[in-house]
């Protein structure tokens, strides 16, 4: 079986693949060190509707070993070919077998019960939630708390799904599994790690 | 399905037939006559072209399978230069290139462009391919005839009725 790969829509990723990455990483790495936090990645466009900010999620953590799981709008062929081409990841329409799972606002979404939860003794193979908005500054106010806030933070995600917080606060109940969540809009990301308690305000 | 290992055994079709002779013969050649017949091909090394993968350097596991019939086993890592590129036309270049070269990987990348295209097919073939051609042909003769004058030849006496007693 040979898949092939249609090239003619793919625009470029990092200007410099390794350094880039690298500084995106950092700023990834503090975002779900610090959850509610907004940071602003620096990439270059990528084809709509993903976001610069999904895009640089893309260009640092994902391989050929992390399945992406694609919500309906965003399964465009030239995402399609921009991902298998600068990730080298497979593609996959089965939630559970996702590394990774691009959302897309407005998109019905599968459950969040049937994306990995990871398991017990390696957690860390649970699928992550890179979920598009089109603001994070504009939505109703959730406070957030747990480890990495002192007290407490506030983030205003615009247009999430009315389920959303409840059934990820059961997703996360039986830490150490459950799902982690990054918000994007623009070149802007949120980290949302399993381990912050999320409360409507 | 995640199919991470492509089968590839099937004979390639007319269309990518001609690609895959071009692309041969820019990955087998020296990168050094590489270097030159792009650099003599005034007109066509100034075409403006979008990198889409700078050239990079990386390993790729080579995969064997024994009498081509047994079951797939890994041989061993090669290093390898990729690179791809895009013409204002549209048409897009890609090279995978044996060892280090940077400078090959996108002369064969946007020589694999150039092929491509309607425009600059003829011209690219007689200043690249050809001559590059030639060159892989010399070499090979220059290779068979060392091989050749070495050659030794072994003969079978008959041995007759009087060496039996």
């Amino acid at each position: 079986m040979t898949q092939t790969l249609d090239l003619s829509q793919v625009t470029p990723g990092f200007d410099d693949p390794v350094l880039d990455a690298q500084s995106c990483f950092r700023k990834v790495l503090d975002a779900i060190s610090y959850p509610g936090r907004i940071y602003a990645l620096d990439v270059p466009p990528a084809p709509a509707p993903l976001n610069p900010a999904s895009a640089g999620l893309a260009l640092t953590l994902m391989d050929f070993d992390t399945p992406i799981y694609l919500s309906p709008a965003l399964q465009t062929d030239s995402i399609v070919s921009w991902l298998r081409f600068h990730c080298s990841a497979p593609i996959t329409t089965v939630p559970k077998e996702a590394a990774f799972a691009f959302l897309q606002e407005g998109d019905v979404w599968p459950s969040i019960d049937e994306f990995h939860p990871g398991d017990a003794k390696y957690p860390d193979t649970s699928t992550s939630l890179v979920i598009q908005l089109s603001s994070l500054e504009t939505g109703p106010a959730i406070t957030l708390n747990g480890p990495g806030i002192e007290t407490q933070e506030t983030i205003h995600p615009n247009s999430m799904p009315e389920n959303f917080w409840n059934a990820r606060a059961e997703n996360v109940a039986d830490f150490q599994l459950g799902v982690d969540c990054y918000l994007t809009a623009g070149n802007q990301v949120i980290g949302l790690p399993r381990t912050t308690r999320t409360m409507p305000a | 399905m995640n199919e991470k290992f492509v089968e590839t055994d099937t004979l390639p079709n007319d269309a990518n037939a001609a690609r895959q002779s071009w692309m041969k013969i820019l990955a087998c050649s020296d990168p050094v006559n590489v270097e030159s017949a792009w650099n003599s091909a005034l007109g066509l090394n100034e075409v403006p072209c979008e990198i889409i993968r700078k050239p990079e350097r990386g390993l790729v596991m080579v995969r064997g399978r024994a009498g081509s019939a047994g079951g797939q086993f890994n041989l061993g890592e090669m290093t390898v230069t990729r690179c791809a590129v895009r013409l204002a036309e549209g048409e897009t270049g890609v090279s995978y290139i044996a060892g280090r070269n940077l400078e090959h990987a996108l002369i064969a990348a946007k020589a694999d462009a150039l092929l491509q295209s309607e425009t600059h097919h003829d011209k690219a073939f007689a200043a690249l391919i050809e001559p590059l051609q030639k060159q892989i042909d010399d070499r090979e003769a220059e290779r068979a005839s060392k091989v050749a004058a070495t050659r030794v030849n072994f003969f079978t006496m008959v041995r007759t009725r009087e060496d039996k007693k």
